[in-house]
């Protein structure tokens, strides 16, 4: 018990300092989990996103519009990997990003423009849709809650019967109508007739309707990836032509080529986490090491006078761990409820603590910063209660 | 009580030898108020860490009572000179985040008296030194009689039986000088052994008996 109320007594004497240190290693702690949760994050999206190329429609080519502004993610030189995947996010929630794909039942190929070839936008409009829908906003489409109710375009009607589901990217999307032709649907008014519609809101549309769209959307170009097949120089040759008269800037690419794309960007992104992650970690225990040795060895005239006034090596040393120990319990105290503030007001993937991802990764950082404490402060104690009193009073005459 | 027998101190710091101590005998008798006499440099703050276990002899031998201190390991040394010994130190040495009364508990603390015990004891000796009035301040709010005085109170709170003194009244006016040695003399009288080192002879007159150090040697030099 004294041992504590030593440590309290120095806690109460050096409440600024201690304070701060305290501030100090919450903050490291802080920076190490937006670390890990971002990293977490980033590999979740980034398997969801390449297993969807990979397996959910066997006739898959994808499009993607060329971004047309990179300046904007404000994750810009934070680094260069969660730059790159964030924007991917950033896009798609703002609506501005389609990833679509294109169905071709056709043995003899692809034919962009062609009434066999329809352009399928999975976009925020199709989710604000099924969340319409899921809001009861329309009554005749009630979602149940598992996927996501959408609208066929004319061209589909028939290809995606009312009823029929297939999933995208995870997620199940549940055909419970379809649009006729030069029709959207507005949230608040339902389906209604625009010949001009290449809303959001609008998810079935064809490829030359898709084509004629980026212009619209401030879009200056497509990504086209080709499922690899018989047909594929012969299709790239059409999407080429194709966006020769469109003016459009298409790229073309065949799926293989693209998956080891993602694979090595994939690669690259987890080395540049990894440097990251030691960099961050290095700030973490530079930052707590130095604030705990130092708030011990600025005390070594206080810890002299204790020492030559009688106080045991044994006291002092079990005081410091003590104190050690309070620091520490505030330090993940303060950080834990800071994190769960962030994350009811939905900062979710910014603390790795608040985050759905990984508990491990928690443990392991309180795991650290305990660790880092108890290290530190046994490194520095045993260093001072090793000196004669004197040579900790030197200074004192 | 006390016997140094042919100790020697050699510092090697700064690959620099420095004997400050040369074949030192020193008795010490129970009860006694000695002063040390020296000029700056001459070993006198050595002589008195090694006195009060707060630094080791290089060789010779330090008899307190039947206990031989140069034979001690480290902890039983530090069990030794809290249960022995008091220290004053030249500076004050007060932890100045704690309060005077902090600060003056800090010995009974660390023999782990009990709380109701502690709080009679340090307003006990309070009242003996005059600084009850100070006891919730801290000590760069108080003047430097009442530090030294914390100081002193803080060194007999714990009752030890030896009291050693570096230069209490250094830093002190002349008069205020005084009033300490007169507080030491009060102590003294109570039963005490006491050590007092000062380069200043009218200080030095408060004491019993009188030994001078000059370049580490000894000399006892009783009454001028
Ligand atoms: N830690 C040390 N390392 C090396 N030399 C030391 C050390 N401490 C003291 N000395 C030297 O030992 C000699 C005696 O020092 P000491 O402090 O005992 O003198 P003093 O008589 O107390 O002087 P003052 O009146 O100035 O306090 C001095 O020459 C000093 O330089
Ligand atoms: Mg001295």
């Amino acid at each position: 018990m004294s041992v504590f109320s030593i440590a309290w007594d120095s806690i109460c004497a050096h409440r600024h300092s201690f304070f701060v240190a305290v501030l100090m290693c919450t903050f490291a702690a802080f920076l190490s989990s937006v670390v890990i949760a971002n990293a977490v994050s980033f590999s979740e999206k980034e398997k969801k996103y390449s297993d969807s190329v990979i397996s959910d429609h066997e006739k898959t080519l994808l499009v993607k519009p060329l971004y047309p502004d990179t300046s904007s993610s404000f994750f810009d030189g934070w680094s260069r990997f969660l730059f790159e995947m964030n924007r991917v996010n950033e896009c798609e929630q703002s609506g501005s990003f389609f990833r679509s794909v294109i169905y071709s039942e056709d043995e003899n190929g692809i034919k962009p423009g062609t009434e066999k070839m329809v352009l399928l936008c999975i976009d925020e409009g199709i989710c604000n849709l099924g969340k319409a829908f899921a809001n009861g906003e329309n009554s005749k489409l009630v979602s149940d809650g598992k996927s996501i109710p959408i609208l066929a375009g004319h061209t589909y009607a028939k290809e995606y019967p009312v009823g029929s589901s297939f999933t995208c990217r995870g997620e199940t999307y549940v055909v419970v109508g379809s649009l006729p032709k030069d029709a959207e649907w507005i949230p608040e008014e339902g389906i209604s007739n625009n010949k001009d519609a290449y809303s959001v809101e609008r998810c079935f549309v064809t490829f030359t309707d898709y084509l004629e769209a980026h212009p619209y959307y401030g879009l200056n170009g497509a990504y086209v990836i080709l499922q690899d097949n018989a047909n594929v120089e012969n299709a790239k040759k059409l999407l080429k032509e194709h966006a020769k008269t469109c003016g459009i800037d298409i790229s073309v690419q065949t799926i293989d080529s693209y998956l080891s794309g993602v694979i090595r960007a994939k690669q690259n992104s987890e080395r540049d986490f990894l440097k990251e992650l030691s960099v961050i970690f290095l700030v973490c225990i530079i930052t707590v090491s130095a604030g705990n040795i130092a708030t011990i060895l600025l005390r070594k005239r206080e810890i002299g006078i204790l020492y030559s006034c009688g106080y045991s090596r044994r006291d002092i040393l079990m005081s410091l761990i003590a104190e050690a120990g309070f620091k520490a319990v505030i330090c993940i105290v303060l950080w834990y409820m800071v994190s769960l503030l962030s994350a009811r007001r939905g900062w979710y993937d910014v603390w790795a603590i608040a985050s759905d991802s990984k508990g491990i990764f928690l443990i392991l950082l309180i795991c650290l910063v305990v660790a880092l404490f108890a290290v530190t402060t046994l490194y520095s104690g045993i260093y001072l209660v090793r000196k004669k009193p004197i040579e900790m009073l030197e200074d004192c005459g | 009580m006390i016997h140094i027998i042919n100790g020697n101190k050699t510092y090697n710091s700064y690959e620099v030898k420095k004997e400050a101590l040369r074949d030192v005998d020193f008795h010490i008798g129970a009860g006694e108020f000695v002063a040390i006499m020296g000029t700056s440099g001459s070993g006198k703050s050595t002589l008195l860490h090694i006195l009060g276990c707060m630094d080791r002899l290089s060789s010779g031998q330090y008899l307190f009572g039947e206990t031989d201190i140069s034979k001690l390991g480290v902890n039983e040394w530090h069990d030794f000179r809290r249960e022995h010994i008091s220290f004053v130190f030249q500076n004050f040495a007060l932890i100045n985040q704690y309060t005077v009364r902090e600060n003056i508990m800090i010995p009974l603390k660390a023999n782990h008296v009990a709380k109701t015990e502690r709080v009679r004891r340090v307003n006990q000796v309070a009242k003996m030194l005059g600084i009850e009035d100070i006891l919730n301040k801290l000590p760069p709010h108080i003047s430097g009689g009442q530090q030294q005085r914390t100081a002193i109170a803080r060194a007999i709170v714990g009752d030890n039986e030896l009291l050693l003194c570096d230069e209490p009244t250094g830093a002190l006016d002349k008069k205020t000088g005084i009033e300490v040695m007169e507080i030491l003399r009060e102590i003294h009288k109570g039963g005490k052994t006491i050590v007092v080192v000062t380069h200043d002879a009218e200080i030095a007159e408060y004491a019993d008996r009188i030994v001078r150090i000059e370049d580490g040697v000894l000399f006892e030099n009783p009454m001028q």
